[in-house]
Formats: C-alpha cells, structure tokens, sequence
C-alpha cells in the first residue's frame, strides 16, 4: 500500500522541516492536553482535602488557561505546517499530473475519456491529500496521544487502568472490521450511483425514442428501479454507519463503568484520591479518539492509496512521441516534405488508415488534398507534425528524417488548423497568441485581417480583449474556424497545413481568405485539405487518396481529363455544388 | 463536442440559509413524517442519556465517595449562635444529644447561607472534622475504637471519624461503608443499562433519519427526473445532457447531506445545549451563570469565523471550477496545445491557477488553525473559571465536589455541537446551492401543450396534411419556408433532399417535438395540436437516423418495456424485419444482454432493432429517418419487401439517401431550402431535370 505513495516521496523530502516542526507541535499539543487532566486533578485534590484557597485556585486556573493558550499556538502551527504540507503535495501533484498530460500522446487521448482523465485529476487528488494530510495527522495523534494517555493512566493506578483498558483493544478492531466494510458499502454505494446516473444519462440522451414511443413511464421505472436499488445499498451503508458511533461510545462507556464500580471502591478505600478518580474519567474520554483515529487513519490510507494508483496509472503512462536521439535537428526548415511507404494502422482497427503512400512536396509548393470520407486524408496531415507516430514507412523533412528533428523545433515549423475548430475560453488574443511570444499587436492584427476576423472582432465592445467561451462571447462554427486560421499564420509558419478549415465559412469569405493566406504564403509551402472546388483547382499539385491510398496527382487539368477518381470526385462536387446555388 | 461534467458550474453559490428554500424541502419530508418524529423522540432521549452520563460520577462522588457527616458542636459555640443555627438549619442536623449535638451530611452543606456557615465553622460549632455513619450492627463486634472515633447516633447509626477508619483493613473498611459500595455498583450498574439502551436508541436514531433521508432524496430525484423528462424537446436541446444528470444525482446528494445535517445540528446539537444549560442552572444557577459568560465571546467568533470561512470556501470553489475547466479545456484541446507548442505557455498558467488554488487554501487553513484552538482555548478558559469560581464554592462549602467535576464535564460537552455546526457550514452552502438548482430546475416549465379536450378521428387511417407550415429553431433562420403537402392513408413518401434541406424538422414537427407558430399539420383532418400528445405519438412509428440502444435485453429494446407487447411478438417482429438472425447468434437469443449505447452491436444491427421497435408499435403512419442507410444492401432488399408488405397497413414516410429505396415510394418530396421544390414519382422527377435528377445523378457518384 505505502509504495503506491512512493511518487509523493520527494514532496516528504522538500518540506521535511516544516513537518518535522508541525509534527512535534502536533505532539507538543498531545502532551499539554494531557497534563489539563492533571491540573484538574490537583485542583480536586486540593479541594477533597481541604487545601484549597482562592489563591491556590487562581493559580490553578491560571495554569489551565496557559496550558490552553500554549496549545492554541501550537495547535495553530501543526494545522497550518501539516495541512500546508497537504495542500503543497496537491498543488504539486496537479501540476505534475496536468505536465504529464501535455506530454501524452493523442493515441493516449483515443483510449481514455476526457471524463476519466477529470475524475483522477479531481477526486483522487482529494483523497490523495486528505491521506497526505489528515491520515498523517490521525496517525501520528492516533499513535502518540493513545499510548501518552495510557500511560498517564498507569502512573496514576496500574489495576484500575488495565482493567479499564479491556474494551480497547476491541474499539481498534471494530473501528477496523466497521471502516473496512464501510469501505465495501460505500464502494458498492458508488457502483449504484453511477449506474443510476447511467441510467439518467440514458434517459436524457434518448429522449427523443422515449418521447416518440411514449416510454416516459418505463424509463421514469428503470430510473426508479435504480434509485431503489441506491437506496437499498445506502441503508446497508447507513446500518454500518449506524453501528459505528454507537458501538464506538458503547466501548468508551464500559471503560467508565469499571472506572467507577473499581475506581470508585478504590477511592473509598482511600487507596485513590477523588482526584485521580476524576482525571481517569477525563482521560478515558481522552482515550476516545485516539482508538477511532486508528480505525479511520487505514480507511483514509486505503482510499488514499486506491485513488494514488489511479492517479499512477497517468503518470506512469511513458509519451509515446517524444525526440528519439541526443542532438535532434534545431535549425531552419524550409518546408521540403518527402513521404516514403508511409502506412498507419489505428490500434484496434484491421484497415489500414494509410497504406504505402510515398509523395514529395517541394518547398515553397501549395499542395491540395483531396479525397472521400475515411481516404485518410487527416491521417497524413496529423503524421506531418508527428501528433501521431506511423508504421511502417517514414518522413523527411528537408531530407532529415522526422525523429531526427528535435519536436518543439518540427511543431513550431508547422501552421496545422485542425479540422474541427478548437477555441479555448479565453480572449481572443490569447486564443491567436496561445502563449507564443509574437511580439507585436501588428502581426496578430495581420493575421486577423487575413483570417477575414479583423472588422468583426473590432466591433465587439473589448475587440480583441474580449473573452470567448460560455462566460464570454459565443462565435459560429464559421468564426471559429477563421479564428483557429488567425491562430496558425499569426507564427507565418514554414509549412502551414488546413485540414478542411474553411468549410463553415461561405463561399465568398473563403475565396477572400484563400486569396490572402495564398499571396502571403508565396514561396512557402502550404498543404490544404478542402472539398470546394475552387480552392483545390488554386493548387500546384492535387494529390487523391482513397481508402488510404495514393491513387492520383497531377494538376487540376491534368487530373480532369485523365477521367479518375479526381474526375468523379469533381464532379460529384461540382453537382452538390450547383445544388446548393438552387433557389 | 465539449461535454459538461458540471465542474464549471461551481460559480453560483447560494446563501447558507435560505428560508424559502428550506420551506419547499418540507412538503417533501412531511410524507416520512412518522420515521422522522420518531428519530426526534430518539434524539430527544439520546440527549438524555448524553446528559445523564457526567451526572453519573458528580453522584458517585458527592452521595457515596464524599459521604462523610460533619458534627455540630452546640456546647462549644456561644448560646447565641447555637440558638440561631437550631431555628434556621435544625431540620437538617441528625442529631444525637450526647457531647455531640448532632451531625451534618456534607451533602446538606450547600443549603447553609456561606455568611453564615462561616460564623459557625470560626465559633466552632460546625466541626470541619470528617465522620462516615455506619449502621450499628456493623460496628459492633469489630476492633473497639479510641475514644472520639465513634459516637452513636440516635437512629440506628454509628458515627465513624476518618481517622478511626484509616487504620483499618480494606475488608473492614468496606464493611463499614458498604451503603457507599453499594451505591458505587448500582451506578455503576445503571450506567451500564443506560449505554445499553443507548447504542439501541442512537442506532434506531441513525437508521431512521438515514431512511427518512434516502427515500425524500429518491422522492425529489423523481419527481425531478419526471419534470425534466416532460420539458420539450428545445429544453433537451439546449441544456447538455451532463447538466441534467448533475442535477438529479449529484445535486440530490447533496441535499440529502444537508436534510440529515439539518436534522442533526437544529435539533440533537440544539437539544443538547439546551439540555446543559438546564443541568448547569439546576447545579448551581450562580456558576453557570459565570460559565454562560464565555457564550457571547463563542457567539462572536463563530460569527465572525463563518463570514470568513463562507467567503474563502467561495473563492476555493471558484479557483477549482477554474482549474477544472482550464484542465477540461487543455485536454479536449490537447492537439492544439502539442501542435503550437503551448506546453510551456499552457503549464505556466495551469501554475498559476493551482497556486491561486493553494493560497487560497492556505488561507482557509489558517481561518480554521485560528478558529479551532481558540474555540479550545474558550472551553479550557471555562474549565480555569469552573476551577477558579467554582473551585472557591466548594471552598465555601456551596457547591459539591461532584457537582464541580459534572460542571467541568458539561461545559466539555457543550463545545462540541457548536463546533458541529460551524463545520456543518460547507455542507450546508453547497447544498443550498443545489437546492437553488434543482427548484430552478423544477419551476421551469417548457412543456408541449396538451389540447384542452382532445379529440380523436373518426378513423385513424394515417391521412398526414401539412398546410403552409413554416418553422424556425433560432429566430431568424427559417428551416422550413412554407411547406405544403399531403400524403394519403397507406401511401408511400419518400422525402429527399441534401443535408440540412429540412427533412428531419418535418418528423420533428409531425411528432411535435417542437412547437410551430405559422400553417397548419393536419393527421386524419384533425390539427395535430387538438391531439392528445401521447394519443398522436403512438400514431406514429419513428425510427431515427441514428439509433438510440437501452441498456437491457434485446426483447427490451424491441419492446421498449410495453406490457402490450408480447414475446411472440417480438420474435414475430424481429422475422419480418431481418432481426432475427443476428439475434440467434447472440449469446441468450432475445434475452442477450445490451451493454451501454449498444456498442457490441453494429450500426446495420441496431437499425434492424429499431425498426422492429417501431412495427411493434402498430403505428399508423411508419417514419423512417435514413434508417436502413447502415444494413447491406441484401438485407436492405429483404426489408424493403417487408416494408412494402405492411406499407398496406400503414401510411409510410421515407427519408432516405439510396435511390432503391426512393424509387419505390408513390410520391416523393424533393426538399431544398426548407422548400418542396418538386414532387412527383421517380420518373415524371427524372424528366423533370430539377433539383432531384441532381441528387440522383449526385448519389450515383456515391
């Protein structure tokens, strides 16, 4: 169980002296709560004799107040060290999860959900915490303030502590057998919660068949019939829970019956002061906590350590694209691509996405892709920037083969406008900047006014400052699209690559942008994936792919009267086209 | 697509008290009113029992271990004293009429004014001499004692000084004051049953509230799940899916905490205070008056810790919706983030707000490492006033021993439930926030309007009139323009057009999934809003483009639960339409086991157990949304015979994309812009060299 924590190490190390002191505060506290019973039964004894005066009572007081002011300063530093420390391991171990993410690959990205990835970095860093931070606490008070207290009791009167001390050893197993099955009911809680948010979910998302077939009561039953079930696993969770507080008392309470049945015969004996009498009560109600705290510290560790190998799994995920030699390539890329035999298989997939395609783009050259849904099209474009790592076959970029050129030095060479417009909720600068350093307003401008976003973006009230996103401004597909162009030409990239990134934007507006990209990107090379007509025909080379092959290439005219796949995709085009012009 | 898992939506935070909010939970809890009062009574005696116990050893003390008589000395104190103390404290003496007047129990001391049991301790008539009264068949016999060590009393009684009993063996001693032992055990004794009966009352306690709680959270999950379930099609289309799921489950969690924290801090929590502030004022009502003292200063704290505390946890939530939607962002975007090599920019601010996050945290850490000790701090300054004020009247001989120790043991207990409350805080904020959420949810109302007397059709025959029907989703851009048009019982439609003519809204609108202002949608020559809307969906068998699959058998899915429905039916439903062989193939035939989404099956598959869904309904008109788009073409072919086998019974509308399918319809509407631009059969279409004859030669280029 503790290896699982093993990641956490090297935080243990960085704040050891602040929780060494908050530690031994922690137990500076155990010791000054221990000694108010003693106070108290001096003052009692003093009092059962006779003794006392005002004078030996105030000092008294006095001392229990100073004792309580000390504890409260000590008190103060273990919270704030201890606790600190736990919210220092979160804070740490959130960045590291979040820097571990950006590393991952997308091939990670296709086989875990956004959802999962969210809980691990969300709930189990909870839990992780509240195990780096209460169950330390618990431990060490648990541990410490359990056997501190014992001992006071024995040096108060062995018999009458031994005999009170019967019930504990049965307080640590049950808290123990009750926290472990807590932890299988409340487990097996969990289970029906999502299946009943499962089911909600279903209900939701078919609306649509339950409406049409009037299923409402069915579906309003199978929810039911869930939450029943919930219910069910929540009472059995609630008779455990139940019995444990109970039971926890009831343990506590049959040390106070011995204490006053035996204590109570000593004292009348004169063996015992009344005062001892009392402070064994009080320290027997001492001795409460630190019994349940055992139980509860390994429930907290088990949860603690369940949700760190979660987390774990992240972590130890190794990024599958990542530079492969020691001195990769940094220096300039002019933008020659050359693909050799490149095939790429999805995991889980028997068809191939790409097959043996081999292809050179020259440098400077504006490239149309084109072919049907499925050709493999943006497979290839993803290959470029090595978002995803090929098979057999390989790339060269300026006749350096593409694992031999460092990634930061490749990905800040390559423009790429994915297919489907991603915009972050953020302003719109920082949506085109993203972070790079591009130094002045000028370019970002440039790239808005290329982007055919510029007037638009000056109309809204903060213009480029204005924040987008569910709190900010909502933009149409077609202005999210310009946007994410705005954001891959604002680093006038050496190879600028759009994956079909103008196909909500109309006809005119993409000629417009079209024509600007392409004088802007004379002499640089530039690969464009779209099914209009008019912006493949602007091409030097049209390469046609179908089912993951390279079939075609040529130019337009040549491609047209060859009378191939190119022919048949145009025209098909060419009619949805006119189709659409239909009034 | 961005899914929301309702981590961005952690901004709005009620008030932690709401009245109005509280008053609408009440209805709900009212129908377990019987487990919950019951729970009450519980608590009300688990609060006696929880004051019972430190009561337990101040008797134990006072009654049976300080149970010592102090003698009255007459002879010794000037004739006048003597004289006074007989008229005002006489009845409490047992006296003797030896050289002893009589003896005090040092119980009864409390009773004398402490003016004037001062006068009588200096003129020494009040003894501060210790005697334990011992029954006199167990003194005699025994060791004779020194003169002064035992006088007789007038009762049966023998007075025994301390001294005379110290050189004594234990065996002896404990025969003497055997009243004591015994008193001890039978405390002992009661606090046994007393825990006994308290595990069985705090269990059934527990176990009711929890009961109470679960079924008021399953009674609001569905009640809330029903309104949702009958909000409009709109209502679905702009609240995500996600969002829902949050507010009938995460949402109704969260109010069961706060039902069972409510419950827990007003009234056991509430009970108990009240309870020790009754045991201390009937103690000794001066020393609790000094306790109450502290009550402003914890008032005032608390106060000002929960501003505080209520203020940092906002700012806490707000920092970690941020990081979750920036994290949420980031990964969906994790493409972007790689590709423009935003690790470095993108970590820097994922930094940034983490350590906003930390600071934050930070500071509620230090709020509660000042509110917590101070709060200990408070009580122990009570223990050193009990100690000190109530130390000084067991001095004056005005308060007993054993009540001092109760007093200290009370105020112990009374810092408890204050602390309880103001660690209930969270709970309570947060459930208010979902309290707001899920009445939100509940007020709102976007339901299809049912006629006020429907009516129903001489005969039901699947005769479908659309009249000048026009329809828009969002103002401003309409979907459908005008649309006119009629298919007679039993015929065949076939509607086509390219993606996003406005096919899909006429189903929309035939089912009324939506409300339409302009023109008029006839079935069986009644206005489809004078329908029932249940009544016109059953005319209507719709199966989708794309397929929505039950978690649940395959006779489930087929059947969609309807008792009406049998399983001859179902096998009999699933021949015609093909189904049938793939299901022999499954593992359990109809009984095979759907998972989620219905991922094990393929797309042709699920299309198959759709339709059987909708020709289980007996619809009278059969509407197919590209439902046969994904099945090969044999069994196409093979359903297609079955279709227009039926098509006789009922009315059929295709929407479909395969010219094989379309051709064989009776009439076909060509849609274009939201408009019926032709309609006619396959061939006067063709001939016609419009908008179809484009399609067609468009799909064959497919």
């Amino acid at each position: 169980m503790l290896k699982d924590f093993r990641p956490l190490k090297r935080y243990f190390i960085e704040n050891r002296i602040a929780l060494s002191i908050g530690l031994s505060s922690l137990l500076l506290v155990d010791a000054l709560q221990l000694s108010i019973p003693r106070v108290i039964k001096n003052a009692i004894d003093a009092l059962t004799i006779g003794e006392a005066n005002p004078h030996v009572l105030l000092t008294y007081a006095l001392i229990i107040a100073g004792i309580a002011l000390a504890m409260a300063v000590f008190r103060y530093i273990w919270r704030y060290l201890v606790f600190g420390h736990s919210r220092k391991v979160e804070e740490a171990l959130r960045n590291r999860i979040y820097q571990h993410l950006q590393t991952l690959s997308l091939s990670f990205y296709w086989r875990t959900s956004t959802g999962d990835i969210m809980a691990r970095a969300v709930n189990d860093i909870d839990a992780v915490r509240m195990a780096a931070g209460m169950g330390l606490v618990a431990l060490t008070d648990g541990i410490v303030l359990g056997l501190a207290t014992i001992g006071f009791m024995l040096y108060i009167n062995i018999p009458l502590t031994l005999i009170s001390l019967i019930p504990t050893p049965f307080i640590v197993y049950f808290s123990l057998i009750l926290t472990r099955r807590l932890g299988k009911d409340f487990r097996q809680a969990q289970q029906t919660f999502s299946e009943v948010m499962e089911s909600a979910r279903e209900a939701f998302a078919g609306i649509r068949v339950v409406k049409a077939y009037n299923r409402e009561g069915w579906e309003y039953s199978r929810v039911k019939q869930k939450g029943d079930r919930y219910i069910e696993n929540n009472l059995a969770l609630g008779r455990t829970l139940a019995l444990f507080f109970p039971v926890m008392t009831l343990f506590t309470n049959l040390g106070l019956v011995a204490v006053i049945w035996l204590g109570g015969r000593l004292t009348i004996l004169g063996t015992t002061t009344t005062g001892d009498f009392v402070a064994f009560i009080s320290y027997l109600n001492l001795l409460t906590w630190p019994m349940m705290a055992l139980g509860w510290v390994t429930n907290l560790l088990q949860r603690g350590s369940a949700s760190m190998r979660r987390i774990n799994g992240i972590l130890e995920e190794v990024p599958e694209i990542t530079d492969r030699i020691v001195a990769p390539y940094k220096g300039q890329i002019t933008g020659q691509i050359r693909l050799a035999r490149l095939t790429f298989l999805y995991p889980n997939r028997t068809k191939h996405a790409l097959r043996d395609i081999t292809l050179t783009i020259r440098s400077g050259q504006t490239v149309a892709i084109v072919g049907g849904v499925g050709s493999g099209k943006s497979t290839l474009l993803q290959a470029i920037p090595r978002l995803i790592e090929t098979g057999r076959g390989m790339i060269m970029i300026d006749g350096i083969h593409l694992h031999d050129i460092d990634l930061a030095t490749l990905r800040g060479s390559i423009g790429f406008v994915t297919q489907e417009p991603y915009v972050f909720s953020d302003t719109i600068l920082n949506n085109v900047t993203f972070g790079r350093r591009i130094a002045d307003q000028g370019t970002v401008n440039d790239a808005l006014r290329i982007a055919q976003l510029r007037e638009e973006v000056e109309s809204l009230p903060r213009g480029i400052q204005s924040l987008l996103g569910e709190r900010g401004v909502t933009l149409s597909g077609g202005q999210r699209q310009r946007l994410t162009i705005a954001r891959a030409i604002g680093i006038n990239p050496s190879i600028l690559i759009l994956d079909d990134a103008l196909s909500q934007v109309d006809t005119g507006t993409e000629a417009a942008i079209l024509n600007g990209i392409l004088q802007m990107r004379r002499g640089r090379t530039t690969i464009i994936v779209s099914h209009r007509l008019t912006t493949i025909k602007r091409a030097d080379i049209i390469y046609v792919l179908r089912e993951g092959l390279l079939v075609e290439s040529g130019n337009h005219d040549t491609l047209l009267s060859a009378g191939g796949e190119y022919a048949r995709l145009y025209e098909r085009q060419q009619l949805s086209e006119e189709l659409q012009g239909v009034r | 697509m961005h899914f929301d898992y309702g981590y961005t939506e952690d901004r709005h935070l009620g008030k932690p008290y709401n009245i109005g909010l509280l008053k609408r939970l009440f209805p709900y809890a009212r129908v377990y009113k019987r487990p919950i009062c019951a729970a009450l009574v519980l608590t009300l005696a688990i609060t006696l029992f929880d004051l019972t116990v430190p009561y337990l050893p101040k008797v134990a003390i006072d009654t049976y271990i300080l149970s010592f008589w102090y003698p009255v000395r007459e002879g010794s104190a000037p004739r006048a004293t003597a004289e006074e103390f007989r008229r005002k404290y006489g009845f409490l003496m047992d006296p003797t009429g030896i050289s002893e007047s009589g003896f005090i129990a040092n119980a009864q001391l409390k009773r004398i004014d402490l003016g004037d049991l001062r006068r009588y301790r200096g003129a020494g008539l009040l003894s501060t001499e210790r005697f334990y009264r011992v029954p006199e068949d167990k003194v005699q016999g025994d060791r004779a004692f020194e003169p002064g060590q035992v006088i007789k009393g007038r009762g049966p009684y023998w007075y025994v000084s301390a001294e005379g009993l110290q050189g004594l063996s234990s065996d002896q001693v404990l025969k003497l004051r055997g009243r004591d032992l015994r008193g001890i055990m039978s405390i002992a004794l009661f606090l046994l049953l007393l825990i006994g009966g308290s595990v069985i009352l705090n269990y059934g306690e527990f176990f009711l509230l929890e009961k109470a709680g679960q079924y008021i959270m399953q009674d609001i999950r569905m009640e809330l799940f029903g309104r949702i379930q009958d909000q409009s099609i709109r209502f679905f289309d702009r609240n995500p899916v996600g969002r829902l799921v949050t507010r009938v489950t995460n949402d109704v969690e969260n109010l069961n905490e706060m039902f069972k924290s409510v419950i827990v801090t007003v009234f056991k929590d509430i009970f108990l205070l009240a309870g020790i502030i009754v045991v201390l004022l009937d103690l000794n009502w001066r020393l609790a008056l000094v306790s109450f003292a502290l009550l402003p200063f914890v008032f005032l704290i608390t106060w000002f810790f929960s501003s505080r505390a209520r203020e940092v946890f906002r700012e806490i939530r707000r920092h970690i919706a941020a990081i979750n939607a920036f994290l949420q962002e980031r990964i969906s975007g994790i493409r972007v983030v790689q590709l423009f090599l935003g690790e470095e920019s993108q970590f820097e601010r994922f930094k940034g707000l983490n350590h906003e996050n930390y600071l934050a945290s930070m500071r509620q850490i230090k709020i509660f490492a000042v509110f917590m000790p101070s709060m200990e701090v408070l009580s122990a300054i009570g223990i050193g006033l009990l100690i000190f004020y109530g130390g000084g009247k067991v001095i004056g001989e005005q308060l007993s021993l054993g009540s001092l120790v109760a007093f200290i043991g009370y105020i112990q207990m009374f810092f408890k439930p204050i602390r309880d409350i103001s660690e209930k805080y969270n709970t309570m904020q947060s459930a208010m926030a979902s309290m707001e959420r899920i009445f939100g949810l509940m007020d709102l109302r976007e339901v299809i309007r049912e006629p006020g007397e429907p009516q129903r059709p001489a005969k039901r025959e699947g005769h479908v009139e659309f009249k000048d029907v026009s329809f828009s989703y969002e103002e401003g851009s309409r979907v459908l323009d005008h649309v006119s048009f009629e298919i007679r019982p039993g015929q065949v439609a076939a509607l086509v057009g390219v993606t996003g003519s406005g096919k899909t809204t006429i189903i929309n609108l035939l089912e009324r999934f939506y409300e339409f202002e302009e023109g008029s949608i006839l079935l069986d020559s009644i206005d489809i809003r004078n329908w029932g809307v249940h009544e016109l969906r059953s005319q209507v068998g719709l199966v989708m483009q794309d397929v929505f699959i039950f978690a649940g058998s395959i006779a489930e899915n087929i059947s969609l639960g309807d008792r009406g429905v049998t399983e001859e039916t179902v096998e009999e439903i699933s021949r015609q339409v093909q189904a049938h062989r793939f299901i022999g193939r499954l593992s359990g035939g109809f009984d095979h086991e759907v998972k989620e989404g219905g991922a094990t099956l393929s797309a042709g598959e699920r299309q198959l157990l759709a339709l059987g869904r909708a020709l289980a309904y007996r619809p009278t008109i059969l509407v197919l949304d590209e439902a046969t788009s994904s099945v090969d073409p044999e069994t196409e072919r093979l359903i297609q015979g079955t279709i227009s086998r039926l098509s006789r019974r009922q009315t059929t509308l295709i929407v479909a994309h395969r010219p094989s399918t379309i051709r064989q319809a009776d009439m076909i509407l060509v849609m274009h812009h939201g408009r019926i631009v032709e309609q006619g059969s396959h061939e006067e279409l063709m001939e016609l060299g419009g908008v179809y004859l484009k399609l067609n030669r468009l799909q064959e280029k497919m």
